[in-house]
């Protein structure tokens, strides 16, 4: 967990109320976010480093890039925000702005929600990759996730018999 | 880009025909489909109580799913177990106490029918013998007189070369309705079904003798028999399938 502390803040996360207690998080490519304790014990991850201890230390997230970070950050952000209001209609509104993004991002968003273990978004993000598929023909999602097809003609008719219910 | 972990989290959000589809995606993507686990979720979502069994169904969930998922509404029906050419038909006929024509006929020239219509035969009943409709005919050479003032009754047996049994088709029953206007002479009776189908009755084999247009006086002159189920089977495969449920004995 050592880590030189000397550099931080860097690229923080806006200001929020200064009374609260803060946590520093490293991101992978080493830029630095100051952020509330309490947006950052959305994640059940690093509430179990703090937990453990390591709450003082900067704490480092080897697998997410900055960029995802921040916008990971922006999410539990705004849920710690929504958890004290209630609001589910702004809550579901601002979800599907949030999470209209590209299938790259998307899947860098479900592997940081994955590895920080933040339920929320990974619940999120996961229903829009299963919206994102909903209704589409195998070859429409291809394209989509961009993925070269490697199944012969034969295991594809084989399986067009097999689930003929669902394609007909 | 999308690695297994992601999709063992997607595939539980996805309902069956898109589970499907993504079966047909890419080798990835169909290997991790075809995990049993999510037509298991899918499954414990439309019957909640299949997955209450101590034992897991017979077939696999995936199986499970996609058989029941919803009623079959055209059946396939599958190849018939009999041939035509296992079989043979035995047909008498009599006039009064007379016998007036006896005949074994093998299922080929059944199945093959009157290849020519004579000259001569009404418009409405050359239109019957040429329509869709699927129906067995035979002719009668040479052609039979058969006098309308006498009752005249049939018999048709059935019997298959492969197994050496018999079933009844037509037990006795009288040519008693003459369509004059479509110049046939029909019998009918109701076909006997093997028990192991108790709950197949009301399916009746008709039979008629198609005549000439001619009109002499108190006889007709009949060039052919007809055999059909109209009831219940309106292809050679159903029909077959029909007669492998007779009591065959």
């Amino acid at each position: 967990m050592a880590s030189s502390s000397s550099s931080l803040p860097s690229p923080s996360s806006s200001s929020s109320s200064s009374s609260s207690k803060k946590l520093v998080l490293r991101s992978s490519d080493e830029k630095h976010f100051e952020v509330d304790e309490a947006v950052a014990l959305q994640s059940e991850m690093i509430k179990q480093m703090v937990e453990d201890g390591f709450g003082g230390d900067v704490i480092p997230l080897l697998n997410v890039s900055s960029n995802i970070l921040s916008k990971v950050i922006d999410y539990c952000k705004k849920h710690v925000d929504f958890d004290s209001k209630k609001k589910m209609d702004d809550r579901r509104r601002w979800d599907a702005e949030y999470i209209d993004v590209g299938v790259d991002e998307l899947y860098h968003l479900i592997m940081a929600a994955n590895y920080r273990n933040i339920k929320g978004l990974l619940d999120l993000t996961c229903q829009k990759v299963a919206d994102t598929i909903k209704g589409k023909k195998p070859k429409q999602i291809r394209i989509i996730f961009n993925i070269k097809n490697d199944v012969t003609p034969e295991g594809e008719q084989k399986i067009r018999k097999e689930h003929s219910w669902a394609f007909e | 880009m999308v690695y297994e972990e992601v999709l063992k989290a997607v595939f539980p959000l996805l309902d069956g025909k898109d589970l499907a589809s993504c079966m047909r995606v890419c080798r990835q993507w169909r290997d991790i489909a075809r995990d049993d686990y999510f037509w298991k979720c899918l499954c414990v979502k439309r019957w909640p109580s299949i997955c209450k069994r101590p034992t897991p169904p017979p077939l696999t969930y995936q199986k499970f799913y996609r058989t029941f998922y919803k009623r079959h509404s055209r059946r396939m029906l599958l190849p018939p177990r009999l041939s035509f050419d296992d079989l043979e038909f035995y047909i008498d006929i009599w006039a009064e106490e007379r016998i007036i024509f006896s005949e074994v006929i093998t299922g080929p020239v059944l199945r093959t029918g009157i290849k020519t219509l004579p000259a001569g035969i009404s418009e409405m009943l050359k239109f019957h013998l040429e329509g869709p409709e699927y129906k067995m005919t035979v002719p009668v050479e040479p052609r039979l007189t058969v006098p309308l003032s006498q009752t005249v009754s049939v018999s048709v047996l059935v019997g298959r070369r492969d197994t050496n049994k018999v079933a009844c088709i037509i037990n006795k029953a009288l040519f008693d309705y003459i369509d004059r206007t479509a110049y046939r002479a029909l019998a009918f009776d109701y076909l006997d079904f093997s028990p192991i189908y108790p709950f197949v009755s009301g399916i009746r084999a008709w039979i008629s003798l198609l005549f000439m247009e001619d009109g002499k006086d108190g006889v007709i002159d009949v060039f052919g028999i007809e055999m059909d189920f109209c009831d219940a089977a309106n292809s050679e495969e159903e029909v077959l399938w029909l007669l492998d449920m007779l009591d065959w004995k």
